[in-house]
C-alpha cells in the first residue's frame, strides 16, 4: 500500500513538474518575452550604404575605380564593422553579389568574428546564371548580416518599386530601375522573441531641398522659368515613388508583424529623402519612430556630407542634372550662372539620407545613436560616399522617451 | 460506326460552319469568355483583410496625388476643393469581346459641408457589364469627383449606378485641363481616368458601386456600413485614413 501511495505520489509530482513546465516554456510564436529570459545587455545596430563603386551611365556600367581603391574600401569596412562589432548590419550597394557579402563574412571571420549574411539583389542588368551577364561587374544589392549567436533568416526580397524586370542572386532580367526591401527575422539568443528587420535602399531621382526648390518656385512667381512645372512633375513623381515604397514596405511587415506574431519591426537604408520632406512625414503617419529622435534628441547625423566626405564628387565641377540644363536652357546668362550656384551650393549641403525606423523593436532598451565610417584611409577618403548610422541599445529599466506620432 | 449520310454531314458543315471549327483565335476567345466569367464570379478565399483594405487607401492616394500633381491639372485641383464627393478606383480591370466586364475596387470619401474636412474612406466594390465593339483587357485608374449633392446622397444608400440619370462627364484633359477658365460644375460627377492597356471608352458608364461592407469591417476593425462612415465624418476616424485626407486637404495648393 505504501509503495503504492509512494508511486501516485510520484506520478503526480511528475505529471505536476511536466505541466508547469509546459505552461513556463517560452511561447515560440510569441512576441511577449518570457520573464526568465536573458537578454544581452546591449544591442548594436548599423546602417551603411557601402558604395558599389560603378559608373553607371545610359548605356552601360562599369567600375568607377581601381581594384585597389575598391580593396582599400573594403579593408577599411571591415576594419571599422570589427571595431564596432554590430549586431546586426544593414549594407546597401554591395557589389557584387554574393560574392562581396560572402568576402564580409569571410574577412570578419578572419578577425574571429562569426556573421551570418542574407541578401537581394536589387540592380542586375540582365543575367543568365553567375557568370554570364551583359554587365558582369553589375549584380547590385541589399545585405543583411547578424552576428552569431543570433540567428538570422531570410524572410523576402520584396519589389517595391519598378514594373519591368526581377533581380534574383544568379539571374535577373531588369528594363527599368527596380527598387527591393530586404526582409529578414532575427532571433536573439537566450529569448524566444524573434524580430523582424528589413533593409532597403528607395528611389533616389532628382537631388534637392526644400529650400533650393522654393528658390526655383520663387522665381517661377515672378514670371521666371517657363519650364519649372515640369522639373516640378519629375520631383513629385520621384516623391510619390518613394512614398508607395515606403507604403509597399510598411504593409507587408505590419501583415507578417499581425500573422506571425513578431515582437517588434526595425529596418533602416538609404531612404533619399530628409526629415523636412513629405517622405518623413509619411513614416511619421504610419506610426514609425525614427531613432534618431528617440530620447528628445533633435537633430541627426549628416549621413550625406559632402564638405567631409571626400569620396562625394566635387559639386562645383560636376556636370549638371539634365533636368535642371532643361529647365535653364533658354534663361538669361545671369539667371543660368544664380541657379547653377545655386544647385552648386545646395548640392554641399550636408545631408541626413539614411534612417534606422522603428515600430516596437526591444522594448525595454533605449537606443543611443553614433555615426559611422568616419575613418579614412591613408591619403583621406573613407569607405563609402555615405557615412553610416549605429544604433547602440541598452536595457533601461524606466524606458525613453519615444517621440509621439501624428 | 456507322457514317453519316452525305447530306447530314453537309447540313452540319451549314450549322457550323468550318470557318469556326478552324479558327485559330478559338482558344484565345475562349480564354476571354473564360476570364470574363471569372471576373463575375467571386473567387473564395479572397475576402480582403485589413492589408489588402490598406492598399487600396494607399492605392487610391497615390492615383490622386499623381493627378494633382500634373502640371496640366489645373482644373482638377481647382475642383477638388468644390467637390460634394471623391471616388477613387485604383484599378477596375475590364476584359471584353463583343461583351465586356468590368471589376474593381474603389473608397469614396465625403467632404462636411460644415467644417470642410473629408470622410474616412468608405469601401465599394465594382462591377460593370458592357456591349458593344471592344476588345482587350484594360486596368484603368479612375478619380470621379462628385459635383453635386443628390449624387453623393445616393451612395449613402450602399449602391450607386454610374448609367441613365446620372450626369456623368469626362473630366477636361490636356490643354483644356490646364486652363484655369474651365468653369467649375455644380451637379452631375466628372470622372478622370488614367488606362494601360488597349481599350477604348475607359468610363464609368455602367459600372454599379455597391457597399463593400466586409471591407469597411476589415478596415475599421468593426462592422461599420458606408453610410454610417460618410454621414459621420467627425467621429469615424481611422488613423490609416490621415494621409489621403491630408492629400484631399492640399489639393488646391499649387505643386
Amino acid at each position: 500500500m505504501t509503495r503504492l501511495l509512494r508511486m501516485i505520489t510520484v506520478v503526480t509530482l511528475s505529471l505536476a513538474s511536466i505541466s508547469c513546465q509546459t505552461l513556463g516554456l517560452p511561447d515560440q510564436q510569441s512576441g511577449i518575452a518570457d520573464v526568465s529570459e536573458r537578454l544581452p545587455d546591449t544591442f548594436k545596430v548599423l546602417t551603411y550604404n557601402a558604395l558599389h563603386g560603378l559608373l553607371t551611365g545610359t548605356f552601360g556600367v562599369a567600375p568607377g575605380e581601381t581594384p585597389e581603391q575598391n580593396e582599400t574600401r573594403f579593408r577599411l569596412l571591415i576594419a571599422q564593422l570589427a571595431k564596432v562589432q554590430p549586431d546586426v548590419a544593414f549594407l546597401q550597394e554591395v557589389n557584387p553579389l554574393p560574392l562581396r557579402s560572402e568576402a564580409y563574412v569571410g574577412a570578419l571571420k578572419e578577425l574571429g568574428l562569426a556573421y551570418d549574411e542574407v541578401h537581394q539583389v536589387d540592380a542586375c542588368g540582365i543575367r543568365t546564371d553567375e557568370k554570364r551577364a551583359l554587365f558582369a561587374d553589375l549584380n547590385n544589392g541589399l545585405v543583411i548580416l547578424a552576428k552569431k549567436p543570433l540567428r538570422l533568416r531570410k524572410l523576402a526580397g520584396l519589389k517595391l518599386s519598378g514594373e519591368k524586370g526581377e533581380c534574383h542572386t544568379d539571374r535577373g532580367f531588369q528594363l527599368e530601375e527596380l527598387r527591393y526591401a530586404l526582409i529578414a527575422e532575427i532571433t536573439i539568443p537566450g529569448s524566444s522573441r524573434r524580430h523582424l528587420v528589413a533593409t532597403t535602399h528607395l528611389h533616389s531621382g532628382f537631388e534637392a531641398g526644400r529650400s533650393f526648390l522654393a528658390y526655383l518656385a520663387s522665381l517661377h512667381s515672378q514670371g521666371k522659368l517657363s519650364k519649372y512645372r515640369s522639373l516640378r512633375w519629375n520631383v513629385e513623381q520621384s516623391r510619390l515613388r518613394r512614398i508607395g515604397e515606403i507604403d509597399r514596405l510598411s504593409r507587408t511587415l505590419q501583415r507578417l508583424k499581425r500573422d506571425e506574431n513578431y515582437a517588434g519591426i526595425l529596418f533602416g537604408g538609404d531612404l533619399n529623402f530628409e526629415s523636412d520632406d513629405p517622405e518623413y512625414e509619411e513614416l511619421q503617419l504610419l506610426r514609425y519612430v525614427d531613432t534618431t529622435r528617440v530620447n528628445g534628441q533633435n537633430a541627426g547625423f549628416y549621413t550625406a556630407d559632402p564638405p567631409r566626405n571626400r569620396l562625394i564628387p566635387d559639386a562645383m565641377t560636376s556636370p549638371l542634372p539634365s533636368l535642371l540644363t532643361g529647365l535653364i536652357k533658354g534663361e538669361g546668362d545671369d539667371l543660368k550662372d544664380d541657379i547653377t550656384r545655386a544647385y552648386r551650393a545646395e548640392m554641399q549641403r550636408p545631408r541626413q539620407i539614411d534612417y534606422l525606423i522603428e515600430d516596437s523593436f526591444l522594448p525595454g532598451y533605449c537606443p543611443t545613436q553614433s555615426i559611422f565610417g568616419l575613418e579614412t584611409d591613408e591619403v583621406g577618403f573613407p569607405a563609402s560616399d555615405h557615412y553610416g548610422l549605429l544604433n547602440s541599445y541598452a536595457v533601461s529599466p524606466d524606458g525613453c522617451t519615444r517621440p509621439g506620432t501624428l | 460506326m456507322i457514317a453519316a449520310p452525305l447530306d447530314a454531314r453537309a447540313a452540319e458543315s451549314r450549322r457550323f460552319p468550318r470557318i469556326i471549327h478552324c479558327n485559330r483565335s478559338r482558344p484565345i476567345l475562349s480564354a476571354f469568355f473564360a476570364a470574363m466569367m471569372l471576373m463575375l464570379c467571386p473567387a473564395p478565399g479572397t475576402a480582403m483583410d485589413v492589408t489588402d483594405a490598406q492598399e487600396i487607401v494607399d492605392n487610391a492616394r497615390l492615383i490622386v496625388a499623381r493627378m494633382l500633381a500634373h502640371p496640366d491639372m489645373n482644373w482638377l485641383r481647382r475642383n477638388v476643393q468644390e467637390a460634394k464627393a471623391i471616388f477613387i478606383a485604383p484599378a477596375i480591370v475590364r476584359i471584353g469581346y463583343l461583351a465586356g466586364v468590368a471589376k474593381g475596387e474603389g473608397i469614396l470619401l465625403v467632404k462636411d459641408e460644415q467644417t470642410g474636412q473629408w470622410s474616412d474612406p468608405a469601401f465599394f466594390s465594382l462591377m460593370g457589364v458592357s456591349a458593344g465593339l471592344q476588345i482587350g483587357i484594360a486596368r484603368t485608374e479612375v478619380v470621379a469627383l462628385i459635383m453635386g449633392r443628390d449624387e453623393a446622397d445616393s451612395f449613402f444608400r450602399g449602391r450607386f449606378v454610374f448609367g441613365p440619370g446620372t450626369a456623368l462627364a469626362i473630366g477636361p484633359m490636356g490643354a483644356a485641363a490646364k486652363a484655369a477658365t474651365t468653369p467649375t460644375l455644380r451637379h452631375g460627377i466628372v470622372s478622370l481616368a488614367k488606362a494601360e492597356g488597349a481599350y477604348a471608352g475607359v468610363t464609368l458608364q455602367g459600372v454599379i458601386a455597391m457597399s463593400d461592407e466586409s471591407t469597411n469591417e476589415a478596415y475599421y476593425g468593426s462592422a461599420m456600413r458606408s453610410e454610417d462612415i460618410l454621414a459621420h465624418p467627425q467621429t469615424i476616424r481611422h488613423w490609416y485614413s490621415a494621409r489621403i485626407r491630408n492629400t484631399l486637404d492640399r489639393a488646391g495648393e499649387d505643386p
